[in-house]
């Protein structure tokens, strides 16, 4: 009779008398709208505990009655913000999001998931690619950095939309863009009158700088036809694989390795990733 | 662990579920009037049939899950509003549990109560319950196949008390816990000692039932070796999920699925969580809000299924999460027989 035991080395296990499945009321502080679908919350933990989390973890938001929705975190800790969640109204969950105002309440349970390394990669230069509403928890992990920018290289932030009313934090690109060592480069797949940045897709932005890929580490977040065709262009330009770090999106419903909805080939999104290189995506033969 | 012998006779087992069912939730294999045999709650222990019985529904899902598990309870009422956790676990103990069951149960122990995130409501559930399995001595049902697999057709460990049918009118008792060792110092009238000839003779049917021929064993050994490097046969793959009609009955009937789906319900006035069973067999279960999904194709879905049962369940715990139960080709509308994906890597 063969023996089921856990082969990983569990790592953090999580007190077994917590109900892990229970989450904290969070009060909207603040509602910003990004463009005509995204709006940016921020929260207020009423309970006063603190909450700890890293650039690349996401969070599980209640409406109760309507279900849970896992959602990633774009504040940094690191810069002093609380917790801020941007949201596309989507679902059944994030409609009803967009419909609440500030003061009102929500549940949060987590954070979870892994998070982006970047601690580890000093001294490197920096070249993040956002699509879309994958600038949302990139916005994160550029706080974090640039909060340490002395101790990386150069940074670019290549950020594609679909057009220029669809760009979401105008204004932090705008400021980033003015920092020493750093450079913002903007595309829209269709232009409107008075854009005058580039238009093409976000890899067609490759061709305006100059990167060692050596040196560099590269973090994507986008659409999965962007992130397809923005990693065959790095491995063109001879980035290493391990070295292209990016987050999933699948359909995480318990968010702790349980329900089984967000399996990457052996791994579940929620609990070994959403952060992934592309190395790791690789062997999980996730690229479909 | 202990593993202490004794013996009842059928009488002895009908008065001690007569006493159990009064102290604690029992379920046992019973037929209904329809004449349907299914484990459920004893009302009469006369009822509980001694025999050896393989239930539809696996004891994990129809006992220690339900089908449906109430997890928390919302209530908003002047203005405020509270989450509370709906913890309603009570003493149980399942009688009749065939040794497939157990290893499903074994199987979710690491799955749910371990890892990281150990999982609140099983092992609240799991703490409360007791096992009393009976070892299969007959000869193996349609579509089973355990001893190809290992686990049965006794089980060597997790049981807290296991019978062996000697076929006298009395039945071996093996304790495996403490928690079986309780049961029979609670009524130690019940339970008989043991001599050389009662267990010679239990040696005897053991030796016996792992004899029984059984047409297409697996070399099981063989194919856990080539799981995982060799990819599974694409061929095979294709015929399969060209003939799967997407019910999740395999799902749904396996003892080591443990996949869920989590509603929110309408209930008096607030709302309460609950988490239902899943399958991943069907497109629905992949699909994000917005409509995206990432295995769109059957056949994605067929290999997840498989992959996950046999490969990646050896990688992670330690063996494939087949136990051998053959309740996947049960109840199969389309005759679809795991044992033919895993002769394709033996």
């Amino acid at each position: 009779m063969p023996t089921y035991e856990y082969k990983t080395k569990a790592k953090n296990v999580i007190d077994p008398a917590k109900n892990e499945y229970l989450s904290r009321p969070a009060v909207i502080t603040k509602i910003k709208k990004l463009n005509s679908d995204v709006k940016h919350f921020s929260f207020e933990f009423p309970d006063q505990l603190p909450f700890i989390y890293k650039p690349g973890q996401f969070v599980q938001v209640s409406i109760f009655g309507l279900g849970e929705a896992p959602i990633s975190i774009t504040s940094s800790l690191e810069v002093g913000q609380g917790l801020e969640l941007a949201v596309r109204s989507v679902g059944k969950v994030t409609k009803a999001l967009h419909e609440l105002k500030e003061g009102d309440e929500v549940f949060i349970r987590g954070p979870y998931g892994n998070f982006f390394p970047y601690q580890e990669y000093k001294g490197k230069d920096i070249l993040f690619i956002a699509g879309g509403i994958g600038l949302i928890p990139l916005r994160s992990l550029i706080n974090s950095i640039l909060k340490q920018r002395q101790d990386y290289g150069k940074l670019w932030i290549l950020y594609g939309s679909k057009c220029p009313a669809d760009c979401v934090y105008i204004d932090e690109l705008e400021k980033w863009s003015k920092l020493d060592g750093v450079e913002v480069l903007l595309t829209v797949d269709s232009a409107t009158e008075g854009w005058k940045g580039n238009v093409g897709v976000v890899t067609t932005l490759f061709e305006k700088i100059e990167f060692n890929a050596e040196n560099t580490i590269a973090y994507l977040c986008g659409p999965p036809i962007m992130i397809k065709f923005a990693n065959v262009a790095l491995e063109e330009r001879g980035m290493d694989p391990s070295d292209v770090i990016t987050t999933m999106e699948m359909h995480m419903k318990c968010g702790i390795g349980k329900c089984g909805h967000c399996a990457l080939g052996h791994k579940y999104c929620c609990t070994d990733g959403p952060v992934f290189s592309f190395a790791e995506l690789k062997t999980l033969g996730a690229e479909e | 662990m202990t593993n202490d012998k004794c013996q009842m006779t059928n009488e002895g087992i009908i008065k001690l579920l007569d006493k159990l069912k009064d102290e604690v939730n029992l379920f046992a294999p019973q037929t209904n009037e329809y004449g349907d045999t299914s484990l459920a709650q004893v009302k009469d222990a006369c009822n509980v049939q001694l025999k050896h019985f393989k239930p539809v529904m696996p004891a994990v899902r129809e006992v220690l899950f339900g089908q449906v598990k109430k997890m928390l309870r919302y209530q908003k009422s002047a203005g405020k509003t509270t989450v509370a956790t709906l913890d309603d676990f009570s003493e149980t103990v399942i009688f009749g549990l065939p040794t497939c069951d157990l290893e499903g149960i074994l199987y979710n122990d690491v799955f749910y109560g371990q890892r990281e995130f150990p999982d609140f409501y099983y092992n609240r559930a799991r703490e409360k319950l007791t096992l009393i399995t009976i070892a299969c001595v007959t000869p193996p049902n349609k579509n089973c196949f355990c001893a190809s697999m290992g686990h049965g057709p006794f089980a060597t460990k997790g049981f807290d008390l296991q019978l062996t049918d000697l076929g006298n009118g009395r039945f071996m008792v093996e304790v495996g816990s403490s928690k079986g060792e309780k049961i029979v110092s609670l009524s130690p009238g019940l339970f008989e000692p043991v001599g050389q000839n009662e267990i010679a003779a239990w040696e005897k049917i053991k030796q016996g039932a792992e004899r029984l021929p059984r047409k297409d064993f697996i070399k099981k050994d063989q194919a856990l070796e080539t799981m995982g490097r060799e990819p599974l046969n694409e061929e095979l793959l294709k015929d399969i999920s060209n003939r799967c009609i997407s019910c999740g009955a395999c799902n749904y009937t396996c003892p080591t699925c443990a996949c869920f789906n989590v509603v929110d319900l309408e209930n008096q006035g607030g709302v309460v969580r609950q988490r239902l069973l899943d399958s991943c067999i069907f497109s629905g279960y992949w699909r994000m809000a917005g409509g995206h999904t990432p295995k769109p194709e059957k056949i994605q879905r067929t290999r997840n299924r498989y992959f996950c049962k046999l490969v990646w369940d050896k990688e992670k715990f330690g063996d494939s999460g087949c136990v051998g139960c053959g309740r996947c080709l049960d109840s199969c509308p389309v005759d679809i027989d795991i044992k033919e994906v895993i002769r394709s890597l033996a």
